[in-house]
């Protein structure tokens, strides 16, 4: 479904140029959903925008191939790429607010998405069927009056299933979710994470759901990649790695997402933050915070692939959970 | 263990629709309680968790003991004498680290504000920021420093200091880790923590994320629309939870299926019956007396109150 | 982070490179010109411009470069003058309605509002009238016209900020109120004020202009460029370059101006802040 290889994105500002991702590759099957771990700074959203063109101006997008469906996006016509975004690929952002016209109610959005989805519809009445069966599948009990709302008079969690209602309304092959439920309260956030959980197993789209929540991407996805300041260091199999965790920035947020579950004196902590690693080049960014850093680890890190496990950028991949 | 803030029946009204077009309307501008009628105290030297959802209320009754809200019913005193907000006892930290510092300030500057206010002379008042930073493990290279150049973990461990500079004998934290990166999170909860320890300060930590109030806090308070239903010590609240929101609250902590919503679904201030209890529309052991009055504190445990009918055999807590 | 961003933004250099030129020029040339301002020379009166005179003279003889010069100074000094104090007040009452609220707040704006009601010449003709002729009280006019600007947008601006967390944070640490409004908010507030005054001086020097050329601003014999341009009118046909090089003077300082003012508000922008990195 989607095959990407060698990603790198960066900014130019004036003369300097700020690289944001480096050596992002991954690949998703139809109907997975993979979880893209990070947390600010990590490029995890930097990099689904760029497979939806969403950057601004001044982003310089390179890769080895992007493919999506066997097509290479890199290589479409402008006019030809737009017909995929927001009906084969779409995209769910944080504030589900801002995604919407505050002056037009949920149906005109609707009928709006409706007239650009592949296989048309017969009358307005099919289209607003299709809608409500939209809205029905993200358990919204009362559809047509949701229809009818206003966004203003929605709250967050509402808004949210609305939006991803018009997503599923387009019938699209790649859904990227990115971390849709941050804004929202506890029981509203609950509800949407089992609404994709349910999702997943009912419509044949690819996700990409991402998070800064281990403990979310461990119920959704059934793999995981872990970004680190720009590159990913970690990726395999969801349950794999949430009991095998390999590189060192993994175990540490595993550790950390344990300990809040479980009962300590105090937590351990990852010294220092993310901003002494995105300076770093053919070093391992992750070096400075890391318990285990030694001379070694300055140089260029590549992704090895470890046997029944996946893929980890750090060369003490090898020592287990109890040794670090 | 003494009290050191006590929240006596506390209310606090704001209004609605105070714009231009509602006035027009001839309508007087409808208002709600925020904090409706809420008794809690806070004991010395204790981290007291005030867990809720938008809405609830938990922001808005720490704003009224600093003085930002005035209080509409009851009172708010520490030790027995009504809050003075600017005499720097009562301190606080906010969610967002960046915008809660001055952005053209130094950080040596902003340090500086508050402790040239106790009248120090210039050599006590560097030794104190120097003090100040070490104790929340900053270096002193950040004196020059300005608030954009800092990440979000070390803004918010300035924060810490800037609010421990005028000695406060309480300090609220509003969500204060919630904005920050998870693996930095671990740096300022046990930062917290070991203040709390070493200078025997009583924390207010108010926040929505359930695991770091039970990590962090001795004592859980669940608020609701502005009603207190919940308060009791936290492993308490948590293993044996008596109102059936806090049940559902911590039922997220599952990875269980939850309801279907609707758009009727939440509790709405301006419309629905306040004199209720809150809980109404959404609870599943709804009975004749939860229509009529939202029900007083009762006792459900060691140290525990309830603000359910559920538990109307037990005797009422104050 | 100021000057070096002024430098790579075009139009604040610009404006800011023929800001620099035109007060040299008004400053310096008066004293380092031949001919004194108020020099009758009767022999050679309304010669057109030539190379001892590069404006021409007047009616009078009087070089018109060097007056134009002392004039446009002395226009920019009661422009300044007026917008200063209108700045000093306006800002110190928008500040503190903005900040206050309540019945304070919304006095200040119906005043405000009220002043606005009126268009900028008509007021000061107005207040002209009532307070008499003369430099200084042409600058008081200017200064009542541009004080409604001035405190409505520092009250915007204040209102905007009054609620950050950091502003909180100060009224926690006990600071006073006036600490807090000029101390922590007002520098940070600052950019569209300085973008307004330079816009305002602008105009302040168009009013002051428009009043001394109906006679009721400044009075001959003292020089400002509306009272240039009123004698260069009586003359204009036989000797058009007194007026048309006064006015093309006030058009070079606004536009010097204006430049200078929308580099600042750009500069102002706090995406900038995004964009630096």
């Amino acid at each position: 479904m989607l095959d990407v290889k060698n990603l790198q994105v960066s900014f130019k500002l004036g003369r300097k140029r700020l690289d944001i991702c480096s050596d992002v590759s991954f690949s998703l099957h139809q109907g997975k959903v993979l979880g893209l771990i990070g947390e600010s700074g990590s490029g995890k959203t930097v990099t689904c925008k760029a497979l939806l063109d969403l950057l601004p101006e001044n982003a310089d997008i390179e890769a080895d191939h992007l493919r999506f469906r066997g097509q290479d996006l890199l290589e479409l016509k402008q006019s030809e790429f737009d017909q995929l975004r927001g009906t084969e690929m779409v995209m769910i952002f944080q504030d589900p607010v801002g995604s919407f016209n505050p002056v037009k109610t949920v149906g005109w959005h609707f009928r709006h998405a409706g007239k650009r989805r592949q296989d048309g519809f017969s009358s307005k009445r099919e289209m607003m069927k299709a809608a409500e069966e939209a809205l029905r599948q993200v358990e919204i009990g009362n559809p047509m009056e949701a229809l009818s709302k206003y966004p203003h008079q929605l709250s967050g969690g509402m808004l949210q299933r609305c939006l991803i209602a018009l997503t599923l309304f387009c019938k699209p092959s790649l859904i990227i979710a990115d971390e849709p439920t941050t804004n929202l309260d506890n029981l509203v956030e609950r509800q949407i994470i089992d609404i994709f959980d349910k999702l997943r197993h009912e419509i044949d789209a690819s996700f990409i759901f991402i998070t800064h929540d281990m403990v979310i991407a461990e119920q959704i996805s059934d793999e995981v990649a872990v970004m680190y300041a720009g590159q990913i260091v970690e990726h395999g199999n969801t349950a794999e790695i949430m009991a095998n965790p390999r590189h060192p920035y993994t175990k540490a947020l595993i550790r950390t997402a344990r300990e809040l579950e479980g009962d300590v004196e105090f937590l351990t902590e990852i010294p220092g933050d993310v901003t002494s690693g995105l300076e770093l080049r053919d070093k391992c960014r992750f070096g400075p915070r890391c318990p285990l850093h030694e001379e070694s680890c300055d140089s260029h890190i590549e992704m090895r692939e470890i046997e029944d496990h996946g893929l980890v950028r750090c060369i003490k991949a090898h020592i287990s959970e109890n040794q670090a | 263990m003494s009290s050191i803030l006590e929240f006596r029946d506390t209310v606090v009204t704001f209004k609605s629709g105070s714009g231009l077009f509602s006035r027009l309307g001839g309508r007087d501008a409808r208002s709600f309680n925020a904090v409706d009628h809420v008794s809690l105290n806070v004991r010395k030297g204790e981290i007291l968790g005030i867990v809720g959802e938008s809405g609830s209320g938990k922001t808005t009754i720490c704003k009224a003991a600093l003085g930002f809200h005035s209080i509409s019913g009851g009172t708010i005193t520490e030790d027995g004498k009504p809050v003075s907000s600017n005499d720097g006892s009562l301190q606080m930290v906010f969610q967002d680290p960046l915008s809660s510092l001055n952005p053209r300030q130094t950080i040596a500057r902003s340090l500086e504000v508050p402790l040239r206010l106790s009248h120090a002379s210039k050599d006590k008042i560097d030794h104190r920021i120097d003090e100040l930073l070490g104790d929340v493990g900053l270096s002193s290279q950040f004196r020059n420093r300005y608030p954009h150049e800092l990440s979000g973990g070390q803004l918010q461990r300035l924060a810490i200091a800037r609010a421990l500079a005028t000695n406060p004998r309480v300090l609220f934290a509003d969500e204060a880790v919630s904005k920050l990166d998870v693996s930095v999170r671990a740096q300022v909860l046990n930062l917290l923590k070991k203040l709390r320890d070493r200078y025997n300060l009583t924390i207010v930590f108010v926040t929505h994320d359930l695991h770091v109030a039970r990590f962090l806090c001795d004592r859980i308070a669940v608020m609701y629309f502005g009603k207190l239903l919940e308060l009791g010590p936290t492993r308490e609240v948590y293993n044996n939870p008596c109102h059936p929101y806090t049940t559902e609250l911590l039922g997220t902590l599952n990875k269980g299926r939850m309801l279907q919503a609707s758009t009727r679904d939440i509790f709405n201030p301006l419309t629905d019956d306040v004199r209720a209890c809150r809980y109404l529309s959404r609870c599943q052991h709804v009975m004749a007396e939860c229509h009529e009055l939202h029900p007083e504190q009762r006792s459900c445990g060691p140290d525990h109150s309830v603000a359910c009918y559920l538990y109307d055999h037990k005797e009422l807590v104050q | 982070m100021k000057v070096s961003h002024l430098l790579k933004n075009r139009t604040a250099l610009a404006g800011a490179v023929i800001t620099v030129i035109f007060l040299l020029a008004i400053i310096i040339g008066p004293i380092i010109s031949p001919w004194d301002s108020a020099g009758f020379d009767f022999a050679s009166v309304l010669q057109s411009p030539t190379g001892a005179h590069f404006f021409g003279t007047d009616g009078l003889g009087r070089d018109v470069l060097t007056r134009v010069l002392e004039g446009a100074r002395v226009s920019l000094m009661i422009s300044t003058f007026g917008v200063g104090l209108a700045m000093l007040l306006g800002v110190s009452v928008g500040l503190y309605a903005g900040y206050l609220g309540g019945w304070f707040d919304d006095t200040v704006m119906r005043v405000v509002d009220l002043l606005f009601g009126f268009p900028a010449f008509v007021l000061a003709l107005f207040l002209m009238v009532v307070l008499g002729f003369g430099v200084i009280n042409v600058g008081l006019a200017i200064m009542m016209v541009y004080l409604p600007i001035f405190a409505r947008i520092t009250r915007n601006s204040t209102e905007l900020v009054r609620n950050d967390p950091y502003i909180q944070a100060a009224q926690i640490m006990g600071q006073s109120t006036s600490r807090i409004l000029f101390r922590e908010i007002l520098p940070n507030i600052s950019a569209p004020i300085l973008v307004q005054a330079s816009v305002s001086i602008a105009f302040g020097i168009v009013i002051e202009s428009g009043l001394s050329f109906i006679g009721l601003g400044v009075q001959p014999p003292t020089p400002s460029l509306g009272v240039i341009m009123a004698e260069g009118q009586e003359y204009f046909r036989r000797a058009p370059w007194v007026m048309t090089m006064t006015g093309l003077t006030i058009t070079i300082a606004l536009l010097a101006l204006n430049l200078l003012g929308d580099g600042l508000r750009d500069l102002a922008d706090p995406r900038l802040k995004s964009r630096e990195i």
